[in-house]
């Protein structure tokens, strides 16, 4: 006697099985019941992160030992050059940094403080989302809101969860989100759009001066939000679309800094009061 | 049989540390093709959604549809070609 298909009990085992797993993704993945979810999930994952973090450092310094020794040597060669390239400009820099504080002691304005140093145990790398999630929380006064920073002047994202000891934090080039941002020099207000992995465009008119190598800041602040890589020009178009990105690579981070929006030294300089 | 999935639910929860992730959604879409009610795929995309993800509603992957999908096309798959099942 052959089952009817409607009667199957493992056909109705099955599909039972698969309408409570969709009703639990839909539950788990739009509700308020998400933000407790995510709680206990980084507080499971928190330690695996970091071992994995460790464990792929190790794997990556244990397959360098095999590298042709000429192609290190060549390599230590361009590292160092840079490295004495960089070294220079981080000397004007900082000559530039000790003016900027002098000025802002006289206008009355504190210095900014140092934030907290976050260590990234997981990156876009890793993640589809373009977020990081850091192993600092409420514990070390990070608060949402909190702005991202890669070295010193690079501001990459915001704190958008806190836990007790772990934070999330979204990059401002998570796809499809929108930062206010300046052209310096030009002086023109823009909205950039995200395009993942520290990538943004802008839509400027033609006629607008920018090229290569040229930063973008941050609107309302005089913090690097990337450096033009690219622009792309139709001939009938009034206008043109401009790529930039961040200076560095954010699924390489391991160490952001986080200060407070609240944060002075955050504000544009400016010698007005 | 136990133990072949939970070797694949490990190695898949390795993919998604060690691994970009495209290879892991790659990877956890197959096995939902291949293997036979493999929820476990489900629980596991659902953990690292919630790891990496944020609260807003575009959060819900096209990742999840995939292996949703792969889901339901498995076993008409394995019904009705011979080279599947």
């Amino acid at each position: 006697m052959t089952r009817s298909r409607r009667t199957d009990p493992a056909r109705t085992s099955r599909t039972g099985a698969f309408v409570v797993m969709l009703c639990m993704v839909g539950v788990l993945t739009l509700s308020p019941l998400r933000s407790t979810a995510e709680r206990l999930v980084i507080f499971i994952a928190g330690p695996f992160l970091s071992a994995q973090e460790a464990s792929a450092r190790g794997i990556n310094t244990f397959f360098q030992t095999f590298h042709s020794t000429t192609a290190l040597i060549e390599k230590n060669r361009e590292l160092t050059a840079r490295v004495a390239e960089l070294e220079v400009r981080v000397l004007d820099r900082n000559i530039l940094a000790e003016e900027r504080d002098e000025l802002r002691g006289l206008l009355g304005r504190t210095p900014g403080s140092e934030g907290v140093l976050a260590f990234v145990l997981a990156s876009p790398g890793s993640s589809p989302y373009d977020t990081l999630i850091l192993d600092v929380g409420s514990a070390e006064q990070v608060s949402e809101g909190d702005r991202v920073f890669m070295g010193e002047n690079v501001v990459i994202g915001t704190v958008t969860q806190v836990y007790e000891h772990a934070s999330r934090a979204t990059l401002h080039s998570t796809p499809g989100t929108q930062v206010d941002a300046l052209i310096p020099g030009v002086d023109i207000f823009i909205t950039a759009t995200g395009r993942g992995a520290g990538t943004f465009e802008i839509m400027v008119p033609r006629d607008v001066a920018v090229i290569a190598g040229d930063p973008i800041l941050l609107a309302g602040t005089a913090r690097i939000l990337g450096v033009v890589y690219g622009i792309e020009q139709k001939e009938s178009d009034p206008f043109k679309k401009v790529f930039f990105r961040t200076p560095f690579n954010p699924s390489t981070l391991r160490f952001v800094r986080l200060a407070p929006t609240t944060d002075h030294a955050f504000e544009e300089d400016s010698l007005t009061p | 049989m136990i133990l072949r999935r939970i070797a694949i639910g490990v190695t898949l929860v390795s993919v998604a540390l060690w691994a970009p992730w495209p290879v892991f959604l790659a990877g956890l879409v197959l096995a939902a093709l291949l293997i036979e009610d493999y929820y476990e795929g489900v629980a596991i995309g659902l953990f690292f959604d919630l790891l990496y993800g944020n609260a807003s509603a575009s959060s819900v992957p096209l990742g999840a549809g995939l292996v949703l999908g792969a889901l339901l096309a498995g076993p008409f798959l394995r019904a009705h070609l011979r080279w599947y099942s």
